[in-house]
This record gives C-alpha cells, structure tokens and sequence, in this order.
C-alpha cells in the first residue's frame, strides 16, 4: 500500500564551529506511521529533530511537508506546519490548569478576555475523544508523570499535529503507565497522526515501529522496514560493530572478604530491614522498580541521607555517617541523577574530575597541581573514550552519555574500593555502555568492589555475580546461580507488585 | 471562575462589617471631609487626679533613641505616681509617614493628649492638625510641628550653644579650625533653638574659621563616615561640633582611630556615656539638659493640659518652654549627678 | 475525582483566618479595636501599600520581583510636588504626568533588567539606587543647599488625601484598582500569560508567549500603580519628603507573599492582586492592633516578625499536608 509522506527531508547539513553533526542525512516520514530513530548518542539524532522543530536553522538541503518545500526557521513556523514534540523534560506549567496548559498560547478570546467554557470544552473534547484519563480543570502540579505526559501529547493534539515527536516517553513510566502510552500510540497512528519515536529502549522500538532509520557519526546508517526489523542487525548499524546482546553471566554465590555487612537497615516508609552482605570482587546487582528503595538505601550508606536504625559495616568496622571521611576511606558513590549532583556543568572535563581528586592529586602541596590534574585528566578521557577528548570542554556540552562517563571516571579513577552506582547508563547508548561495563568488570577483577543498582534488567544481567531483588522496600530475592532471564528478574521485581 | 474572584471578596467585606456592626462606633456624625473624628469635637475635661482615667501618648522620632527613652523614663515617672494616667509610647522608626499613621491611630483610640517629638515638622503639619482638631492637645518636644500647638518644649537653644562656642573658642586660641556635624536638614529648627549656630558664631567671633558643615542624621556611625572625611581632608582641624551627642561620640572614635591628637570634640544634649567620655578625655564638651526632668515637666503639662480645658490649642500664640541646660566640661563634669 | 472538594485558592484563607484570629485577639485587649472607625482606618492605612501590592502582583506572578516600588512612589511622589510648586501646574495635569512618568519607570525597570540581562531582583535593586537619587536630585533645597521639606497648599491636590464621609478615596481607588486588577488576572489572556511566564517561564516561551511583552506589560501597570499610589500618599502628607515611602517596596512584597505567593512559589497560581490585598490588609491590622495594646517598642518589633512567622508556618505545614494526601493517593 502506497502510503503518502508526510514529511521529506533530504540532504541535511548542520555544522557546529566546524564539526558536521548532520553530513547529507535523509529522512522521510510516511502518515500515520511510527517511525523510530535510532543512534548512539552524538549520532545527531536530536540535531535532526531540533531542525525539524525549527529550534536549529539548517545548514543546507530541504525539507518538505506533504510534497510542498517549507523553511522551518522557528518554533512557530513547525507548529503551523504540524509538527508537535513531547519531550523527556515536560515543558507545563505546574500551576496552570490542563486545558491551560494545552491552549496557553493559543487561547480562544474575545477583546483579550479568555473564553474559558470554549477552552474547557476543547480540551475536554479532545481527552473524551482519546480516552485519556484527565479532567481539563485539573491542577497539573497534581498529576502524576505518565498524566503529564499525556498533557504534552493533548498540546500537540490541540493544534491538529500530523506529526507527534516523541523524545525517551517512557524513560519515567511505569510498565501499565507505558502500556497505557502504546495504547494511545496506536490510536493516533490509526487517526492518521504520525508518530517520530525515539527511544533507548530498543525492545519498545521493535514492537512499536513500522519503520526504524539508523544514523550513525552524523549519516544516514539504514533504515528498516518492520519485517526487515532484526535486533542485531539495527545494532549493528547503530554501532558500526556486532555486538551481542543476550550476554548474562553465571552469577556464583558471595565468596571473600566480606566489604560491606548491611544488618537490619531500616528507614520509616522507604526500606526495611534490609541485611546483605557485599564480598570483595564482587559485583552485586541491586534489581527492582522504580521506587523500591534502591537508591535511598545506597545514599543511606554512603551517608547522604540519614536512616533510622540498623548497622553498616564496612572492611569490619562501623561506616562513618559522614560522606568525607566515607570518601577518603576509598567509598565512592555515582548518583542516578547526574545532572542534579554529578557534575559542575559549567566547569571543565578537567576540573570536574579534579574535584574529587583533590587530595590524591596535590598530595603533599599547598597550591593546585595544574601538570598533574592535566594528566589525569586526559588520561581517563581517552580510556574512557570521551567525546570529544578534550578535556577543556566544559561538561555541559557533552552528550548525555559522555557526561555519565565523567561522572564515572570521576569516581573510577580515585582508586575506590567500594563503589556504590546507581543507574549508570541512563541515557547512554550503547557503546558507551559497553565501555562503561567493561571498565566496571576490569575494576572488579582487580578487586574493587561493586554495587550496582539499577532498573534496566539486561545490565545488571550482563554485568552483576550476584543480584539482589528489592520490593517496595525489602529484599525479596536473591540470584546467585546459573543464569537468570530477563523473564525471571521482572516476575521477581514484580512480585508482591500488582500493577 | 466567578467564584474563586467573588468568595474571598465577599467573606472579606462580611468580616470587616461583622466587625464594624459588633463594634462601638464612637462618631455618631458623619465627618466632613475629615478625618475619623468630627472637626468640632470638644474634649471633655477631665479629673486624673480623683475619678478618670486618662491616657497620654508619646510618639517618639525613633523610640530606641537614647534622648527619647530618657523621655519616655520622665513622662512615665510622673504618670506613674497617678493611678489614673497611662502613658503609651509610639515608636515612629524615624520616619514621618509612620508618625503620621500613628497619629490616626492616636485620634482613633482617643488619646487625652500627645507628647510628640516630630521627624518632619513640615511634613506632619496636616496630621499633628488632624490630632488638635479632635480636641487632642498637642505638646512637642525639641522638634516640633511648625503650626500652633498647646506648647513646645525646648532644650539647649542658641545660648547655650553660644557659651560652650566661647568656652571652645578660649581654649583651641585664635586662628584655630573648625567643622561641624549639623543635624539632619529634615529637623530644621530656628535659630534661637539651635545650639550649633550658636556654637559657630561665638567661634567665629573669636577669629576661628568653619572649615566646613555637613548634615548627619543623628547617629554615630554616620558622624563617625564624615570625621573620617573631614581628618583625610583637612591636616589642620581643632574643634569638631556636633548636633548630638551620638554624633561627637561617633567623632570621637573616628579622631581616635586616626590617632589625631589635639581636636576638641563637642557635642549635645549630656548622655551619659558624653559625660564619661568627657571624665575620659574623648570629648571636651557636651550641653547637658536633664531629659528625665524634661519628660517629666512634659507629662505634668500633659496633665495640666487634661485638667484644664483651657482651649491651649486656640491661643494665638503658643506657649514655648525653654528647659535649662548646661553647658559641661571636665571641669564641671562631676556635678553633673542624674545621668540617662 | 469528583469527590474531592478543590479548593484552588485555598492559601488565600490561610491569612484570612489569622486576621479573624488576631482581630479577636485584639478585640479582647482594647475596647478601641473593634470598631467601624477604627477598621476604617486600617483601611486606609492599608490603601497605599496595597495599591503597590496590586501592581507589584503582576511582577511577581510572571516570576520577577521588583524592590524598586518604594523608590517609584518616593520619586514619583517628588516629581508631583515639583510639578505644584515649581511649575505651578494645576492638579488634573500633575496626576496625568505622573501616571505617565509611572508607566516610564516601569518601562525603564524592564529596560535595565533586559539589558542587563541579570535577574530582576539585582537590576530593581539598582533601578532602586537610581530613583531614590533621581528624587534627591529634583528635591527642594534651602539657602544651605540642604534637603528640605516644602509643604504642598494646593487645595484641590490636599483633597485627595480625604475621603467622602468617612469613606476616604484612597481606599475607593485601592478596591476598585483590586477588583480591576483581578479581573485582568483571572480572566484575560495577559493574565494567563503572565500566569504561565511565572509557572515555568520555558514552557511559556515554548507556548508562542511572547515574554518580553508581556512582563514589560506588568512592569508598566506596576509603574502606573506605583503613580497612583504616590499620590494619594503625597496629598495625605501634605508635602514631599527626601525619605517617602521609604521601606515601602519590602511591605508591599510581604503583602503579596502573605496573600500567598510563599517565596519558593513565586509565580504560583496563588499570586494575586486579591492576595496582594489580603496581605497588606493583614500587615495594617497587625500594625494598627499592636498600637492598641500598648506593648513596649522593643516587643513590637518581635510581635511583628512572630506573627509573619506564624503565617509562614501555617501556610508551610498546608503546602506538606497537601503533599502529603498527594502521596497517599498515589
């Protein structure tokens, strides 16, 4: 069946201060259809669309919307053209209502005056008409994250989009939240509407793409059509490389020194009575939903939040409550939430990893060693393959995926024997979490110790010796033997969790 | 919609009619285009010293200020040898609008009479005329309101100015140095009642020349900013005069940390702590008045005021006290025995 | 959904229920309080800096702040006593150049914050700096070429000061300025606008808001309030003072934030004139009680600051038990 097309691009060029981000890329979308767009990160995935958004002006080549060529050279001018986005990041207005925050901008008025039963009776309509559970009078500082996402999509429905970009919808859902979000993914594809997915989530994409185009360093790298779709193949055209993805290790029970001894933790209203034991080498996956207490229970140890009762102890001796002295006792901690505590976005690769750094680099010195720090610096960009490998770029500009390999560099590099990472690859593509991974089982062959929380299954079953299963706050789980599915770890996540 | 702008303005408007109608409302008249009190309201007399109960209100300039609590010390002495008198302090925070504020509420709780002791005397004039027209006598304190009141007290004045200025003059000789701290333009007195003009004349009677005047306001560390100035500009000074005694202490300390020697240091009004740094040698002079005995005298006009009937507002010229002072140095600093 | 009662402006109870409280607290320590002419009062006395809080409303729901409203109103204020006494200009003309000039500060406020580019807070500091010695420049001087106080004569301009009955007019313009002020913030697209500015200022631009329009747009009704409201200062007064309405913008910005913005939300939906009213509405009647049962000076000061702290708390201990319930219910 000859479906039309919607939006053309051909020949797209983009460069930054030298560097072609965008080199010749084509790219169409037909209607209604959910097209996925993949690629590692700095593939110039998010360039594409912030072109076709009008946020980024085109260097060169065109752009086409149902055959007619258009410029899009501002937000407004992708809006008219109905093109809407659905970003990672909400963009609402917490204290304004639903049917406010859909028509802000647009709103139906007479002299000035707002005609507010229009507005509510427009958006009402619209959330009747997609089965949407909101009410356009609610307070969407009241809502919940999959609720809000459902707002952003009524924005790009209330102008009439053709073309609906959807940016990582499901990095924050939970799995009946993201089922409810494929549901409305269909309706809209059978309305005609076209949906641009872009995702991490590679098994999301196989079920829900009609069509998949690969870029890679910046090119077009293939495209897909969905009988042609092969996970191996899409990820060989993403990296360039084979790469298996069904690896798991044996996992063996905890053997060795014992580093950290966790007895009877407990902290009111997020984790119970929690005991386990971490020996050294080992590295011990954490599985469980978001919410389970998995982080809290890991800033409890390094000492960033305070819990109520129960006993660390590390190398055979009470942890301290106190993050510095934690530190210089060789723990180290990778936070989930890189942008909020990780690094220093305006400072330099070099500076940040300094920052940790500090009293391993300038032993012995009164003022900061420049030399030294340099060398350190470039040293863990080029083993972990940093991009670009200039230490002097500040950390802001990276990629999302090379700002987690600063942070984790950061720690890795102290010379820590205990650390404590939470989600690490968030956000990062693939190779970059090969590398990531890599590192993590050299450091632990080594004798660093690991503990490793995390919600992507396929990690911690490609990574850990040993997984713990927490619930709603307690362990309910422990795997170590033989080689446990993907399968096994979500009916243990989900256990005592009727969704 | 209509509900979230209608409901609190009407809960608002019940509650402030609740309020009034459940109130005692006290003018029975409409006012005409006056403030809460009819302009022709006669104040009953009344007898503090046997049956009624009177209150008095002081509305200082700033009430922290040490001139206005050593006031407030004397009003309340002798209010509180009478059962029946209550005295109330207002602090106007150095500022004339909230005097004014303070007036309204002065007129509105029906004060017998007001002790005030201005910030802006121009700027006050229609308020402290509001308060005599809702039959409040009004007696001023050092800085008072330009229209006609019941009475004005006044300390220090040109005289005693003029005296310490000769006292000064004898000792720095003749073709000596001097620059002054004034007060605050905003405080304006006349001539007569101000010491420092007196000062500077009998200095410059004597051959010494005003190097130059500023304006402070009243506090130390402002004063303390402009000797500073004045040591950096001028290498020759000898004498530093200063409106109050909070100033010269300010300038004394800054002579001190500049470590000049030599510069006569004169201030007014006879603070306690002036007359210590006089036994101490900071400060050469001060014009002491006793401002407990000056609260005092001001509550017993007050009184007289409440007893009397006499219209004092209505006199065509009224009554100005001038309370004595005296002008103190090293010589005579020990006689000096009520310090506030 | 239904069940649940929603309340959307519930903060706006929050300070009128304290006023209940700390009227019935004063009520019982003197006889004067409950009065109608003593309310009448607190009205008044809570006209100009409410007036200033109506504007300053429309600042701050679009996200800014402005602490240059006390340096308007006290150079705004110069400005007409200059127009009197200098040019001897009649009053209908001095009102009208000076809700001009008014409109001129906002848009010179706007101006400074966008050239800057710094947050609103500094550059209204500055702006600050800037009126305030805008108004010592142009203030009447003596022979000594010291700041003087010159009174104001003209009739006409001294009216204003009054009222109709006991009705005094700066509380006739301070209610209507409130109800029109609302009615822009509630019910038109400027509202919404400055509303969605405030909430998430990204988002807003994202939405086609146009953000330099629209918060020039508050800063200039800001300006324009501030006009208005120097005026019926000056002609209570009776005369320009170099200090007027000195420490005018911290009380118009805690009314706003009593009526419910609480910092953290500056630009919440719960900013708004009727806020800004309550607030300065309260403010006055802590003021005005405080004087009636004559509490030493140095215990005013600490009363004052309990009793915001008081509010604070209460509004703080609503917002956590309103999250709270959220949590539950999730």
């Amino acid at each position: 069946m000859e479906q039309s097309i919607f939006l053309k691009a051909e020949q797209i060029v983009k460069e930054f201060s030298g560097v072609r981000v965008l080199d010749q890329v084509n790219f169409e979308i037909r209607k209604g259809e959910v097209h996925s767009l993949l690629g590692e990160n700095g593939a110039g995935k998010s360039t594409l669309i912030k072109i076709i958004t009008g946020v980024y002006r085109k260097d060169s080549g065109t752009l086409a919307i149902n055959g007619v060529p258009v410029e899009i050279n501002n937000r407004q001018d992708s809006i008219k053209n109905g093109i809407a986005v659905v970003y990672q990041e909400f963009s609402l207005m917490p204290t304004l209502t639903v049917a406010q925050n859909v028509l802000v901008g647009c709103e139906p008025s007479r002299f000035g005056f707002l005609d507010k039963k229009r507005m509510k009776a427009h958006v009402q309509g619209l959330i009747e008409e997609y089965g949407f559970s909101l009410h356009a009078d609610d307070l969407v500082a009241d809502l919940g994250i999959a609720e809000c996402q459902m707002v952003e999509i009524l924005k790009a429905l209330s102008f009439n989009a053709e073309l609906v970009i959807m940016d990582e919808p499901t990095s924050a859902l939970s799995v009946k939240e993201s089922e409810a979000l494929f549901a409305i993914i269909r309706n809209l594809r059978a309305k005609g509407v076209s949906i641009l997915y872009i995702s991490h989530r590679l098994d999301e994409v196989y079920m829900l793409s009609d069509r998949i185009t690969v870029l890679r360093d910046g090119k077009n790298a293939d495209v897909f059509d969905k009988e042609q779709i092969e996970p191996a193949a899409v990820v060989h055209a993403m990296i360039g490389k084979a790469f298996e993805s069904d690896d798991s290790r044996e996992l063996k029970p905890g053997r060795g020194d014992k580093v950290l001894e966790v007895r009877g933790l407990t902290k009111k209203g997020v984790y119970e009575g929690l005991s386990f034991d971490v020996h050294k080498g080992e590295i011990l996956g954490i599985a469980g939903l978001v919410g389970s207490g998995r982080t809290e229970m890991l800033r409890g140890i390094f000492g960033v939040d305070p819990y109520d009762s129960g006993t660390v102890m590390y190398n055979g001796r009470k942890i301290s409550r106190n993050i510095y002295k934690n530190i210089r006792s060789g723990i180290g901690f990778i936070t989930e939430d890189r942008r909020g505590e990780g690094f220093v976005p305006f400072r330099s690769i070099e500076m940040n990893l300094a920052m940790v750094n500090y009293d391993a680099l300038n032993k012995g010195r009164v003022f900061f060693d420049k030399a030294k720090s340099r060398r350190f610096s470039g040293d863990v960009v080029s083993k972990m393959n940093i991009k670009p490998p200039d230490p002097n770029v500040k950390v802001t500009f990276l990629s999302g995926g090379n700002q987690q390999k600063v942070v984790v560099g950061k720690w890795l590099f102290r010379g820590s024997r205990l650390l404590l990472v939470d989600e690490p690859t968030v956000g990062v593509d693939i190779g970059a979490k090969e590398e990531i991974y890599t590192i993590m089982e050299k450091y632990a062959r080594d004798g660093v110790t690991i503990v490793l929380v995390s919600s992507d299954n396929q990690e911690l079953l490609r990574v850990s010796t040993r997984i713990l299963v927490f619930s709603k706050g307690r362990i309910v789980k422990e795997f170590d033997k033989g080689r446990p599915t993907q399968k096994d770890l979500m009916f243990a996540t989900s256990n005592l969790d009727q969704e | 919609m209509k509900k979230s702008i209608f409901t609190p303005i009407c809960l608002l408007l019940c509650l402030m009619l609740l309020f009034a109608g459940c109130g005692t409302s006290t003018d029975s008249t409409a006012a005409d285009g006056g403030g809460a009190a009819a302009s022709d309201y006669e104040h009953p007399v009344k007898d503090p010293f046997l049956t009624d109960d009177v209150k008095i209100a002081f509305v200082a300039n700033r009430a922290s200020d040490t001139v206005a609590s050593a006031w407030a010390v004397g009003l309340q002495r002798v209010a509180d040898y009478y059962s029946h008198v209550t005295l109330q302090v207002f602090d106007g925070e150095g500022s004339a609008e909230t005097q004014i504020s303070i007036m309204a509420d002065i007129i509105e709780q029906q004060f017998d009479c007001m002790v005030i002791q201005c910030v802006d005397s121009a700027a006050e004039d229609n308020a402290v005329q509001e308060v005599i027209d809702a039959g409040i006598p009004v007696i001023s304190l050092n800085i008072a309101p330009t229209i006609n009141h019941a009475c004005k007290i006044r300390s220090g004045g040109y005289a005693f100015g003029y005296e310490a200025g000769l006292l000064a003059a004898e000792k720095a000789g003749a073709n000596a140095k001097a620059v002054v701290i004034l007060r605050p333009a905003a405080s304006a007195v006349a001539t007569e009642d101000n010491p420092v003009i007196g000062f500077t004349d009998a200095l410059k009677e004597n051959g010494i020349s005003i190097l130059e005047e500023q304006a402070g306001d009243w506090t130390t560390e402002k004063a303390n900013e402009i000797t500073r100035d004045y040591l950096t500009k001028y290498n020759d000074v000898d004498i530093v005069m200063c409106a109050n005694d909070a100033m010269a202490a300010g300038a004394a300390l800054a002579i001190q940390s500049a470590g000049r020697e030599n510069i006569q240091v004169w201030g007014s009004d006879g603070e306690s702590k002036a007359l210590e740094y006089i036994e101490q040698g900071l400060m050469t002079g001060t014009i002491y008045t006793n401002f407990y005995e000056m609260g005092e005298f001001a509550c017993q006009l007050s009184i007289y005021a409440i007893t009397n009937s006499i219209d004092l507002n209505k006199q065509s010229s009224y009554i100005t006290y001038r309370y004595p002072a005296i002008v103190v140095t090293a010589d005579n600093v020990a006689q000096i025995t009520e310090r506030w | 959904m239904k069940k649940r009662i929603r309340i959307k402006n519930y903060k706006i109870f929050i300070p009128m229920v304290m006023m209940l409280l700390m009227g019935m607290f004063f009520s019982t320590r003197s006889d004067f309080f409950l009065s109608g002419s003593n309310f009448i009062n607190i009205l008044r006395e809570a006209s100009v800096t409410g007036i200033v809080a109506c504007g300053l409303s429309f600042v701050m729901m679009a996200g800014d702040v402005d602490l240059s409203t006390g340096a308007v109103v006290g150079f705004l204020g110069m400005l007409s006593a200059n127009f009197m006494i200098r040019f001897g200009l009649p009053v209908i003309l001095v009102i009208l150049l000076v809700f001009i000039a008014g409109i001129l500060c906002g848009i010179f406020n706007f101006f400074i914050i966008e050239k800057l580019g710094l947050s609103a807070f500094i550059c209204t500091i500055a702006t600050k700096n800037i009126f305030r010695g805008l108004q010592l420049v142009i203030a009447f001087r003596d022979n000594y070429n010291e700041v003087t106080t010159v009174s104001l004569k003209n009739p006409g301009f001294l009216m204003l000061g009054k009222g109709i009955g006991s009705l005094y007019y700066v509380t006739i313009a301070f209610v209507v300025l409130v109800v029109v002020s609302l009615v822009i913030q509630k019910k038109t697209k400027l509202g919404l606008h400055l509303l969605a500015l405030g909430s998430n200022r990204g988002a807003a631009v994202m939405s086609g808001i146009n953000a330099k329009k629209t918060r020039l747009t508050a800063f200039c009704i800001s300006g324009a309030m501030c006009a208005v409201a120097s005026i019926f200062l000056v002609s209570r007064v009776g005369a320009a003072t170099a200090e007027l309405a000195t420490g005018l913008e911290f009380d118009a910005m805690a009314s706003v934030i009593i009526g419910g913005a609480a910092m953290m939300g500056i630009g919440s939906g719960d900013t708004s004139a009727l806020g800004g009213m309550v607030g300065a509405l309260f403010l006055e009647m802590l003021i005005n009680g405080i004087y009636k049962i004559n509490m030493p000076a140095a215990y005013q000061i600490v009363f004052k600051g309990l009793a915001l702290i008081v509010m604070i708390l209460v509004d703080a201990l609503f917002v956590f038990l309103k999250g709270r319930r959220a949590k539950a219910a999730q």
